[in-house]
């Protein structure tokens, strides 16, 4: 009995005593755990903190792009315009080149026709075989070729004149009063053959055009709706303005005589071209007409038939 | 020499005609000239001439109504024997107002204005061979 207890004694100590162990490894492993508890909440806070600060670095590095893709597509915007500027230029120099040589061209032929006529006199009257009385005729004939010279030399001048002094700045005009005006002036011209003005700039009032040339163009209409006027017709001529995609374009439309635009559209805004020659003109007119209208960037555009009437359209932007 | 005899002048320029006329009688006194002032005035004359006589036509370009080269194409379309030969004469030395002339069967040459006695006498020269 002795025996067994001391065994049981002896258990109990050694239980104790594994137990002490036990609870002593306990510790330490919870030593371990907390260490390694710390050492993840330290790293958590690491990588917490570093990743705040990349989430501000790409952050910023997001904003810097969008700034730049900004700044990108403003300058590709400024390009695409430069582009478009550089573009209307181009057309812009090549006409004015394709009409300095029509030009030079139109001059030369224009001054030939009297200079030829001049030299021709000029043989005939130094020949033997001319009697006085044809010398005084033939002389008379060399004045005329020379006052038709000097005719063309003015009418060029005039020509050159308007195109030299073509850049005016803009101005924001009223097409009624401006109409008005000019009406006003042609007064004496609207009376004589009854003209019918039908007027509408409901849809544009404004127009954004030197005052000047624009006077210098709708004039030019005008009077050529009168002077090509169709035999006994009242000449009715509507003059409006219309809003189109690329602007504003004016209308004038008459119940003329018209154009074969066919056979005579190529010409039609060439330099002393003329088509009716029984009605007094120089052939200048719309020449100078589409100069203008083109060099300011807009177009003029012209639907005719014969026997009805011809419509001139500008567009101006 | 052979002088001319009858010609046509088609151009609209009356004082060019009028001196072209006076060339002409200074050539030969006797040549008769018909003035038609473009291609559509010149076109009943030209239909009721007869074979009998030879023309020579100086033609201008550049004429109003009908110009030099609407008549041409008129007078191919037409078949006149060739009892008429076409000479363009006019102002202009471009090439490309002449150049297609020259290519209508009836044409024999360009005269450039003014005409004098020298370029007649290298006309008929031409018109010769």
């Amino acid at each position: 009995m002795k025996e067994k207890e001391l065994k049981k004694e002896n258990l109990i100590t050694k239980l104790s005593l594994e137990n002490a162990q036990l609870k002593e490894q306990l510790q330490r492993y919870k030593h371990v755990l907390d260490d390694l508890e710390d050492q993840r909440n330290q790293l958590i806070t690491e990588i917490k903190g570093d990743f705040n600060k990349k989430t501000i670095q790409i952050e910023r590095s997001k904003k810097a792009l969008i700034n730049l893709s900004e700044d990108l597509r403003s300058e590709k915007q400024m390009l695409i315009k430069a582009k478009d500027e550089l573009e209307k230029k181009s057309i812009q120099l090549n006409n004015s080149n394709k009409d300095l040589q029509q030009f030079a061209f139109v001059a030369s032929h224009d001054l030939k026709a009297p200079t030829s006529n001049m030299m021709a006199l000029l043989s005939l009257i130094v020949s033997d075989n001319v009697t006085q009385e044809q010398n005084k005729e033939l002389i008379q004939k060399l004045k005329q070729a020379a006052k038709s010279m000097h005719d063309t030399i003015s009418t060029l001048n005039e020509v050159l004149s308007v195109k030299m002094n073509i850049k005016l700045d803009m101005e924001k005009v009223n097409i009624s009063t401006a109409l008005a005006n000019i009406l006003l002036g042609i007064e004496n011209m609207l009376e004589e053959h009854n003209v019918e003005l039908i007027e509408d700039f409901r849809e544009v009032e404004y127009i954004n055009f030197p005052l000047i040339h624009l006077n210098h163009i709708l004039q030019n209409l005008v009077t050529n709706a009168i002077k090509f006027r169709r035999e006994g017709q009242i000449p009715i001529i509507k003059i409006k303005t219309k809003k189109v995609t690329d602007g504003t374009c004016l209308i004038v439309e008459d119940n003329g005589k018209g154009i074969d635009l066919e056979k005579y559209g190529g010409k039609l805004f060439g330099l002393f071209q003329r088509f009716h020659l029984d009605i007094e003109g120089k052939g200048i007119g719309l020449h100078l007409c589409k100069n203008i209208i083109e060099y300011y960037g807009g177009r003029i555009d012209v639907e005719s038939k014969e026997g009805v009437g011809t419509t001139f359209k500008i567009i101006l932007n | 020499m052979k002088k001319l005899e009858n010609v046509i002048l088609v151009d609209d320029n009356t004082l060019s005609n009028y001196v072209t006329e006076l060339i002409l009688k200074q050539h030969n006194p006797d040549v008769l000239v018909e003035i038609r002032e473009n291609g559509l005035e010149a076109i009943p004359f030209i239909e009721q001439l007869k074979n009998k006589k030879t023309y020579v036509m100086l033609l201008d370009i550049n004429m109003p109504k009908m110009n030099g080269v609407d008549f041409l194409d008129w007078y191919q379309s037409n078949d006149f024997n060739k009892e008429v030969k076409i000479v363009m004469f006019t102002t202009s030395i471009r090439q490309e107002d002449i150049k297609p002339c020259l290519a209508y069967e009836a044409v024999m040459g360009h005269i450039e204005k003014p005409l004098s006695l020298e370029k007649i006498k290298n006309l008929l020269e031409k018109l010769n061979t």
